[in-house]
């Protein structure tokens, strides 16, 4: 299957990643060979439609619900490009200037 | 007198508590191997040398025969979280991280007397074949400096192999840890689906990562396996109990065993040497008293492409994290949509961002259907038939990699080229069971040839006593070491 300049951009944005210019063509090549190898998939006789093999065969178990420690927000902080007042700080969310 | 670095952990352990030779004295000669030959294996990112000595200096102070890996040295893939060592995955978008917790594979080492000596370097976010994707430098094999030790966990292979440690943990989701053991000659494991908390292991794919030990032998390996393995509550996924029978058979050889070779291995692109070291274990499994059968595994083709839509479908989820906000790199930008898309792009490698690409394209509408949950079905069919398999059989012997180590460059340009080096592996993977590489032979042109064992779910215990066997025969280490000259010692 054809991988095409416009999926790459969907992709994009879907992803939320920016392609550099310069590797997206070599990018649009791999992604149709590596479309290409997956195709073998479909020749493939499945029954069932069942979306989420469970690893491991237990369900999923779940602890106790019990309060217990939890990492102190300033250390959390500590790891954040940018903070204020004990939360974390990040440009804003429609275009505009920051007030 | 043998050098200090070079004793299993069970004879340091008997030296320790004899008190013939303390912490300090064997962490500073692997200290010393690290300093002459890290230069040409380039097999860490980071070394804590202070650190190791200072802990080796308390655990002076404690009785050895308390702690099963009292005084040994440890190095942890870097992307196992550890709260005084940085935790890069290899990546610029994580670069001077430092987490504010230990996963609990690394808390256990410590707990049981383990000392770290560094992080070692992977293909970023563990994804690829050859160490070559990191975005700090490229790992040399040390059995031959121009190929790569395999992947993602080339560093740690390749810092046993070259003696800089004894010990070290990999990650394994589609042979990550038993591929680069097999180019670089030592042993690597993963145990069964939740047999080892993934807790502070940074996800790639949550539905196939396993931690596991890289060693020099398999006896170490089920030393570091019982230590590592068992029950957590910060990992819902892990099995219940401790899962520490790792040794109740490790000396019962493989009579008896029912092995099983897959059929129709000599189309699958392997080489002429592997080829031999194969028939080679062919004869001495069936010299031995195993009783050996031919079986028809699930198409490897199919495989691999079931392994490489729900991996990276679950990658692309995973690192969904890594978006400039609470930790790692930040682009700057005039609004959040800009920050996130400027972060990744600019803090992703390559190989990263085809997967995440690939991923997203199997999730996304009017392809799911067609990839996600065609490979989901696939996966479903490929765990049926390994458990009818191991119905029947107890062990699948194969060779870990159709040949053994390739050239540093060699497969850079073509992804699925390199994809293609893990065929043997992603099988056990996708099922969820154990398996292990252990080192097998040498090439004509000097490098190592890994055998592969595999077990049903839960057989750990048996898998290592079949690889026991194996390594016996084999005497690999007796005969092979990689020459020192290649590193400028």
């Amino acid at each position: 299957m054809k991988f095409s300049d416009e999926d790459m951009e969907h992709l994009e944005k879907l992803a939320n990643i920016d392609i550099d210019p310069d590797s997206r063509e070599r990018l649009v090549l791999d992604m149709s060979r590596i479309i290409g190898f997956v195709e073998k998939l479909q020749d493939t006789l499945t029954t069932g439609g069942q979306e989420r093999v469970e690893q491991g065969g237990m369900g999923t178990r779940l602890r106790e619900d019990i309060p217990s420690a939890c990492l102190e927000r300033d250390v959390v902080l500590e790891q954040a490009p940018d903070s204020h007042r004990g939360h974390f700080r990040i440009p804003p969310v429609i275009d505009g200037e920051m007030t | 007198m043998q050098p200090l670095t070079s004793y299993s952990i069970s004879r340091l352990q008997e030296m320790f508590a004899r008190g013939t030779v303390g912490p300090v004295e064997v962490v500073r000669a692997y200290l010393d191997e690290i300093d002459s030959k890290e230069g040409a294996v380039r097999a860490f990112i980071e070394t804590s040398p202070d650190q190791a000595i200072e802990r080796a200096k308390r655990l002076e102070r404690l009785d050895p025969k308390e702690y099963p890996l009292y005084g040994v040295p440890v190095a942890i893939k870097d992307n196992i979280c550890t709260s005084h060592l940085h935790t890069t995955c290899a990546s610029k978008i994580l670069a001077g991280y430092t987490p504010p917790y230990d996963a609990t594979a690394v808390s256990r080492l410590l707990d049981a007397g383990a000392v770290l000596m560094g992080k070692t370097n992977l293909d970023e976010f563990a994804m690829g074949s050859s160490t070559e994707n990191s975005a700090f430098k490229i790992t040399r094999n040390p059995w031959n400096t121009d190929c790569t030790p395999g992947g993602s966990s080339g560093g740690s292979a390749a810092a046993v192999a070259a003696g800089m440690v004894p010990v070290a943990l990999g990650s394994d989701t589609g042979g990550s840890i038993r591929q680069p053991a097999a180019f670089c000659g030592v042993v690597g494991m993963k145990g069964s689906y939740g047999r080892v908390s993934r807790y502070g292991l940074v996800a790639f794919a949550s539905s196939f990562d396993q931690i596991g030990p890289v060693t020099r032998d398999v006896m170490d390996c089920a030393i570091v396996m019982k230590v590592i393995s068992g029950h957590d509550a910060m990992d819902s996924t892990t099995l219940p109990g401790n899962g520490n029978d790792m040794l109740g058979s490790i000396d019962k050889g493989i009579a008896g065993l029912k092995v099983a070779i897959p059929a129709g291995m000599s189309g699958w692109g392997m080489d002429e040497d592997v080829r031999h070291s194969m028939d080679d274990t062919v004869k001495f499994l069936e010299t031995s008293g195993a009783r050996v059968s031919q079986v028809e595994l699930p198409d490897m083709d199919v495989s691999m492409a079931c392994y490489y839509v729900l991996a990276n479908a679950e990658a692309s989820s995973n690192l969904a994290r890594f978006d400039g906000v609470k930790y790692g790199y930040r682009a700057e930008a005039a609004t959040l949509s800009g920050m996130y898309r400027a972060s990744r792009g600019e803090g992703f490698g390559e190989e990263v961002k085809r997967r995440i690409l690939l991923g997203t394209y199997v999730l996304s509408s009017g392809y799911y259907d067609a990839y996600y949950l065609k490979a989901q079905n696939v996966r479903k069919m490929i765990r049926a038939r390994f458990q009818d398999v191991f119905d029947e059989i107890d062990i699948i012997a194969m060779p870990t990699t159709p040949t053994p180590a390739f050239g540093i460059g060699e497969k850079v340009d073509d992804p699925v080229a390199m994809y293609m080096s893990d065929i043997f592996t992603t099988g056990a993977n996708i099922a969820g069971i154990p398996a292990i590489s252990i080192p097998a032979g040498l090439s004509r042109e000097g490098l190592p040839i890994g055998m592969q064992l595999i077990a049903g779910a839960g057989r750990e215990a048996l898998l290592l006593g079949a690889a026991g066997a194996l390594e016996k025969n084999c005497r690999f280490r007796e005969r092979c070491l990689p020459d020192p000259r290649r590193w400028g010692v």
